[in-house]
């Protein structure tokens, strides 16, 4: 049981009730389904956990490389979502979806299911990034003001940045980092548990603003 | 073997990358936030300016009712006095007298009814401008000068006939009121010229005149009327030069897009 607390999926789990919490009634679909994708990570996480325990080989990847197609469709969902006010940016969604389903496909094509798609995963992070930086540069344009300290949206995409950005740069030089070890562990260990806990913790700020909205809204 | 110079560039600028959202997080907070704050300012100005332009529209309305005071008294109060002494002295019995006497009374009645008009019309300003700002301002001076107090001099650029604005000629009107007004009130002049010329895109008008004038850069208490003055420049986004000195009389250019 020790095996499946950890720290990501204690952090995925705290999130997932939170989201259940906050979003179940939500009334726009985007966030709705951001319950469903926090179930979806957390089953993931714990069946990772789960295959690499009991395994032969202890591979893992092909729970991570299922997990994926769900990532690319949810993170597009809710960025379709936000950039509703400025629709003429929504065909950059189409497109960069279209790119990574095909990447992923192509990366199963040649390298297996069972080896988790790095392409994919690597060019997921810097389109997230980009979506992240056009919404937060539409966001300081616009002339609608909005408390961003309580934005849903604001910090739900904070949280996309910080672990896009982290995980790019530790995937990035990931040799040479792995290479650094600290306290029995290598530093992208350290790195990827703290991203994690940052991404968890805004995304669950996000969904908590996000319910204080609809309450304010519906009293 | 990795140099150690190079692991450290490589451990900064991962560190760099780590915490660059954060900065950016802020950045995007703090400036949302001063551009509320421009916002809010903004549109607390626009509510002061509201309310000064309420203001003057107030003491515009305040001036206009001294003026039809001031006409009802001095001119048609007297004529309908007039009128009342001569229908009052009539004798029945004198044919000839009396029917002199009610023609002189008809006359002045006639006469009357003419002031009633212009005063009516003095008041209209939006009708005396769809006649043209010209005739407008025709029809103020033919007012000021039955007081015979002033010589006022107008020269008008013919193009203004054509190249015109009905909603700014009200405003230039009313501007021209103003200005007048204040060297009625204040300046003791004998000579008023009025001054309107234009060129590429753009109206001049200059109101002078022969009185006391003033030290404008000696601070003090500016009336309404210098008030109001600015607000309609303003509306017309144009520029105000004042020119005065003791004794010297006063000049004001201003300077307005038109149409």
């Amino acid at each position: 049981m020790a095996n499946y607390m950890t720290m990501n999926t204690v952090a995925e789990c705290v999130c997932f009730i939170l989201a259940f919490i906050c979003l179940f009634t939500d009334e726009i679909l985007a966030w709705r389904c951001m319950v469903v994708f926090m179930l979806v990570t957390c089953a993931g996480e714990l069946t990772g956990i789960y295959v690499q325990l009991h395994s032969d080989n202890g591979n893992n990847h092909w729970v991570y490389n299922t997990l994926l197609p769900f990532q690319i469709f949810f993170i597009h969902l809710q960025y379709f979502h936000l950039l509703t006010p400025f629709k003429k940016y929504r065909w950059m969604l189409l497109l960069g979806c279209t790119a990574l389903i095909v990447n992923f496909w192509n990366d199963l094509m040649h390298t297996g299911f069972l080896l988790f798609s790095v392409h994919t995963y690597a060019l997921l992070a810097v389109f997230n990034i980009n979506y992240g930086l056009i919404y937060y540069y539409l966001k300081l344009d616009d002339d609608r003001y909005e408390n961003l300290i309580y934005s849903a949206g604001f910090w739900w995409v904070a949280g996309n940045l910080f672990f896009s950005f982290g995980s790019t740069i530790s995937n990035l030089f990931d040799d040479q980092l792995y290479s650094i070890e600290l306290y029995g562990h290598h530093l992208t260990y350290y790195i990827f548990r703290g991203l994690n806990l940052i991404l968890y913790s805004t995304w669950s700020y996000a969904f908590y603003c996000r319910r204080w909205k609809n309450l304010e809204l519906a009293s | 073997m990795e140099k150690p110079g190079i692991s450290f560039l490589i451990l900064l600028t991962t560190v760099i990358f780590l915490i660059a959202p954060a900065f950016l997080v802020v950045y995007v907070i703090v400036y949302s936030r001063k551009k509320k704050k421009l916002q809010d300012e903004k549109a607390e100005m626009q509510l002061v300016y509201e309310a000064e332009l309420l203001n003057s529209q107030l003491a515009m309305q305040e001036q206009t009712m001294q003026t039809i005071g001031a006409d009802l008294h001095d001119h048609i109060g007297q004529l309908l006095s007039l009128t009342s002494l001569t229908l009052g002295s009539i004798e029945i019995r004198d044919d000839h007298r009396s029917a002199e006497k009610v023609n002189s009374a008809i006359e002045i009645t006639s006469k009357c009814i003419a002031e009633l008009r212009h005063l009516g019309k003095l008041i209209q300003g939006q009708q005396i401008t769809e006649e043209g700002l010209y005739s407008a301002l025709q029809q103020e001076i033919a007012w000021l000068e039955k007081t015979d107090r002033f010589r006022i001099r107008l020269s008008f650029d013919e193009v203004l006939n054509s190249v015109t604005s009905e909603e700014k000629n009200l405003i230039i009107y009313r501007l021209i009121q103003e200005l007048v007004n204040n060297i009625v009130k204040h300046a003791a002049a004998k000579e008023i010229e009025i001054s309107l010329t234009y060129n590429e895109g753009r109206l001049h008008l200059s109101v002078s005149d022969d009185g006391k004038g003033f030290d404008p850069e000696k601070p003090g208490k500016k009336g309404m009327g210098m008030f109001n003055i600015h607000k309609r420049i303003r509306l017309l986004n144009g520029q105000v030069k004042i020119n005065s000195s003791p004794d010297e009389g006063t000049k004001v250019s201003i300077t307005i897009p038109y149409p």
